[in-house]
């Protein structure tokens, strides 16, 4: 199958009492666009850094690129991350803090400077000292930063913060980019559901430092999806009577019980009644549908 | 003397330095480019110490090319592929609608009179897989190739007339009409038939499967040829700013056979012969606008 | 490493602190040339030293005490440029908190580490030749021959001193990766050299053995460099040595440690 970039197994990492990180599994294909999804102190952060080595796992592995243990920080320099506050030299204009980290990582082509500044769309500040910037520029250079080197993957941590609605649809824009142009990975953190939605294939939903559900974007809007549930006896009849009585075709068979009808225009009684008419019996008919939102607080208290 | 002896050692020290920074730099882009070579990867060569940055840059940039290809050749597989997906489905799709009808003169009391016309159905569905399978066939070659498409002459109203008969049936049996609203009986363009025709089905089919009410296509020349097509939506969620990307459908459960595909293609298809395709929403109206700038001297140079 | 170290160059000499800590050296050189008298930052003449530093003037007479190297027998002033220099290379990593850049991207603690400790080292020594030599030079210009060592001795005085300032830097360099934090590193230092001196004076009151007394009084930093300046004989010259690559290795090691353990903001 696709070639997987990173897989962690039962990763944990407390500090003293505190848990941030519990056992937690992850995986993450080549071409992926990876959500993290969870509140303000859920782990996001954690884990981000376990996988960047920014500290050591408690308890727990991972794996970057196939490869563990020591082999494995041969591999970080296939990553590029901004995590936490974008962290830069004040006294340096944009330009020149790139320019020091192109001599720190060996870059010799300056012109890759260029091209990353312009990606984020810092070109024309790139003469500006770093401590003069908005947090919404600072941010921008950290990203920058993380996509200097031609990485394989590109870890963010809540790269919206601090976005105006125009800079986070240029942003949006950028992941694309990335991913499809020059075939990067990205594993993007945030809190807000709905913009991560927007760009992500396959997400992760953490909470208290728990994985509560890893799940694809096609799962996602199967189970959030505004459809009617009927639970019956006779699945095979009832979809041939919502095909040749009612003329419904958007619908799906979930197992031997349960069809689930995501046609916009039927409705809950005309359903019943054809279906009963049908000679079918009818054990629960009700309507489901979920914002993104609702689904994740539903995940949440699940737990 | 004694300062002299100093300063002869103090410079072979530093020759002798600079030796062994170049020895280890040299094995440095060995070693990456081993790595490299190894395993499919974006990242280029690092410099160690900054003496042999020319020759890093050289390599760095061979590496990129490398990169661009592997990416062009990968992308051309995917729409191959996807065409692929595309096929299948519209083949299907006029074969079991004349297998249905075979099955319903088989087994139906019907009147010889009623016997013809299901026939002549059949006859027109199959002889719409012969169009389909040649068209599909040529621009297969189109794209494995890479080539440029052939152009030629061609009357743009004609082949818009032709796809809108296309699906003149499928639209009456739901009620609904295609208004085609043009002032012109000829326009001429310099492209290629076949994807010209393959898009505007692409375009109509999605109005079809995907729209409500009628279609109105609206062809107007001021500079450039301007063809818009509009119809009402099912349901407004549309994220307009992907509809035209591969997979993108509301369509959730898949089950009305829609792929994602057609818009995809029918931008594809149109940047390949070098125009434009836009769409926006407007209340509850979806519109898709074609622009097809027209040769100067109205026919294809060469 | 390399990389990084030029990395750093390209970045210190855009920056501030180092044009300070060059003026600082420029300007006590020069007051003390137009003065015509050595001067010190922090303690006067300690007064303990005086019996210690008597007796070897008179006895080294073959070498005149000359004003440039009463200057350099004051080089303990140079401590204070260089908490610059190393605040400059390490501290402004932890104040921007830019080091999860350089740990994040195929930087091993270890190396980072060593070429911090590497650079410091490295870069103070260019400093103390360079201090040494800029006073050479202005003494030059100002009185012309007199009152100075030939070039040859002066570069030996600073061979000489050479260990026990790289073993100061060394425990600079230490003191940084132990607190972390710019404002508590610049508080400690500076404080540091007083307290030392103030911990030793103690030492030196309350403790019975003659052996201690001897070897503080000594090896003392001030004290030592002070001695040093005045071409002293071969034995002490190398018990400096030993105790500047002491300090060197226990603080490279210790650092190292402290740094491998601690969690990175």
């Amino acid at each position: 199958m696709r070639e997987i970039i990173l897989q962690t197994d039962q990763l944990t990492k407390s500090y003293g009492k505190f848990t941030a990180l519990d056992h937690a599994d992850m995986t993450v294909y080549r071409g992926d666009i990876y959500g993290l999804i969870g509140r303000n102190g859920a782990g996001k952060t954690t884990m981000m850094k376990l996988v960047a080595r920014l500290a050591e796992p408690t308890e727990g592995s991972y794996s970057l690129f196939g490869k563990r243990g020591y082999a494995a920080e041969k591999e970080k320099r296939r990553i590029g991350s901004l995590i936490e506050n974008p962290a830069f030299f004040g006294n340096l204009t944009a330009y020149q803090n790139l320019r020091y980290y192109c001599f720190q990582k060996g870059i010799t082509d300056l012109k890759q400077i260029d091209e990353a500044l312009e990606l984020v769309r810092l070109t024309d500040v790139k003469n500006k000292k770093f401590r003069k910037f908005s947090l919404g520029m600072k941010q921008r250079l950290g990203i920058a930063f993380a996509v200097l080197d031609n990485p394989d993957l590109v870890i963010l941590d809540e790269p919206i913060n601090g976005l105006d609605p125009i800079g986070i649809s240029e942003l949006r824009d950028t992941f694309r980019k990335l991913n499809q142009e020059r075939g990067i990975t990205l594993i993007i953190s945030s809190h807000i559901l709905s913009e991560l939605y927007a760009v992500a294939n396959r997400f992760l939903f953490i909470d208290n430092g728990r994985v509560i559900k890893e799940i694809t974007k096609q799962e996602l809007d199967l189970e959030c999806s505004r459809c009617i549930i009927v639970k019956t006896d006779d699945v095979k009849k009832t979809a041939i009577i919502l095909e040749s009585k009612l003329n419904i075709t958007d619908y799906q068979v979930i197992d031997t019980e349960e069809i689930r009808i995501y046609d916009e225009n039927a409705k809950t009684d005309e359903l019943n009644k054809a279906i009963v008419r049908g000679g079918v019996n009818i054990s629960q008919i009700y309507e489901s549908g979920v914002s993104l939102e609702d689904y994740f607080k539903q995940l949440v208290r699940e737990v | 003397m004694e300062v002299a002896f100093v300063i002869a050692i103090l410079v072979a020290c530093i020759l002798l330095f600079f030796l062994i920074l170049q020895k280890t730099e040299i094995k440095n882009i060995t070693d990456q480019l081993q790595e490299i070579r190894k395993s499919d990867t974006n990242v280029l060569i690092h410099s160690q110490n900054g003496t042999a940055d020319k020759l890093i840059d050289q390599v760095n940039m061979l590496l990129k090319d490398m990169h661009d290809i592997k990416t062009a050749y990968n992308r051309k597989n995917h729409t191959l592929e996807q065409m692929m997906t595309n096929i299948s489905h519209d083949l299907r799709t006029p074969l079991t609608s004349a297998m249905g009808y075979i099955n319903l003169i088989r087994y139906s009391e019907l009147s010889e009179e009623e016997k013809g016309r299901e026939l002549a159905i059949i006859e027109k569905r199959l002889t719409r897989l012969e169009e389909l399978i040649n068209a599909f066939f040529e621009m297969s070659r189109i794209v494995s190739n890479g080539k440029e498409p052939e152009k030629a002459d061609i009357n743009i109203i004609s082949v818009l007339e032709e796809s809108i008969v296309h699906y003149y049936d499928d639209f009456s049996d739901k009620n609904r009409q295609i208004i085609f609203e043009c002032d012109y009986r000829r326009l001429m363009v310099c492209s290629n038939q076949e994807m010209l025709l393959r898009i505007f089905d692409n375009l109509i089919g999605n109005a079809l499967k995907h729209g409500a009410g009628d279609l109105t296509i609206n062809v107007e020349k001021i500079d450039e040829i301007k063809i818009t097509f509009q119809n009402e939506l099912v349901s407004p969620d549309i994220d307009i700013e992907h509809i035209f990307d591969e997979f993108y459908t509301t369509d959730i459960s898949r089950t009305k056979g829609s792929t994602g595909l057609g818009l995809a293609i029918a931008k594809e298809f149109t940047e390949m012969l070098g125009e434009k395709i836009e769409a926006s929403l407007c209340g509850d109206n979806f519109y898709i606008y074609l622009i097809l700038h027209e040769e100067n001297d109205l026919y294809c140079r060469g | 490493m390399i990389n990084m170290m030029r990395a750093d160059l390209y970045r210190i000499f855009r920056g501030i602190g180092i044009y300070i800590a060059a003026a600082l050296i420029i300007i006590m050189s020069s007051v003390s040339i137009a003065v015509k008298e050595p001067g010190y930052i922090g303690n006067g003449n300690v007064s303990y030293n005086d019996e210690v530093v008597v007796p070897v003037m008179q006895e080294t007479s073959s070498t005149h005490e000359t004003l440039v190297q009463g200057i350099l027998a004051a080089n303990i002033n140079l401590y204070y440029p260089l908490i610059i220099i190393v605040f400059v290379i390490l501290m402004t990593d932890f104040s921007n908190k830019t080091m999860k850049n350089t740990l994040s991207s195929a930087v091993s603690k270890r190396k980072y580490f060593a070429y911090k400790m590497i650079m410091s080292l490295g870069f103070s020594a260019l400093f103390i030749v360079f201090g040494n030599l800029f006073t050479y030079i202005l003494n030059l210009i100002v009185h012309g021959k007199k009152y100075s060592e030939p070039l040859m001795d002066i570069l030996k005085i600073t061979m000489l001193q050479m260990p026990m300032l790289l073993g100061v830097v060394s425990l600079l360099v230490f003191i940084g990766f132990l607190f972390k934090k710019a404002a508590v590193y610049n508080a400690v230092s500076i404080s540091f050299i007083m307290l030392f001196q103030i911990v030793f004076g103690f030492i030196c009151v309350f403790t019975e053995s003659e052996s201690l007394k001897n070897f503080l009084e000594n090896y003392e930093l001030q004290s030592a460099l002070n001695k040093l300046a005045y071409f002293p004989e071969g034995r002490y010259c190398l018990t400096c040595l030993c105790i500047g690559i002491a300090e060197i290795l226990v603080f490279s090691v210790s650092g190292y440690y402290i740094f491998k353990k601690s969690e990175i903001k």
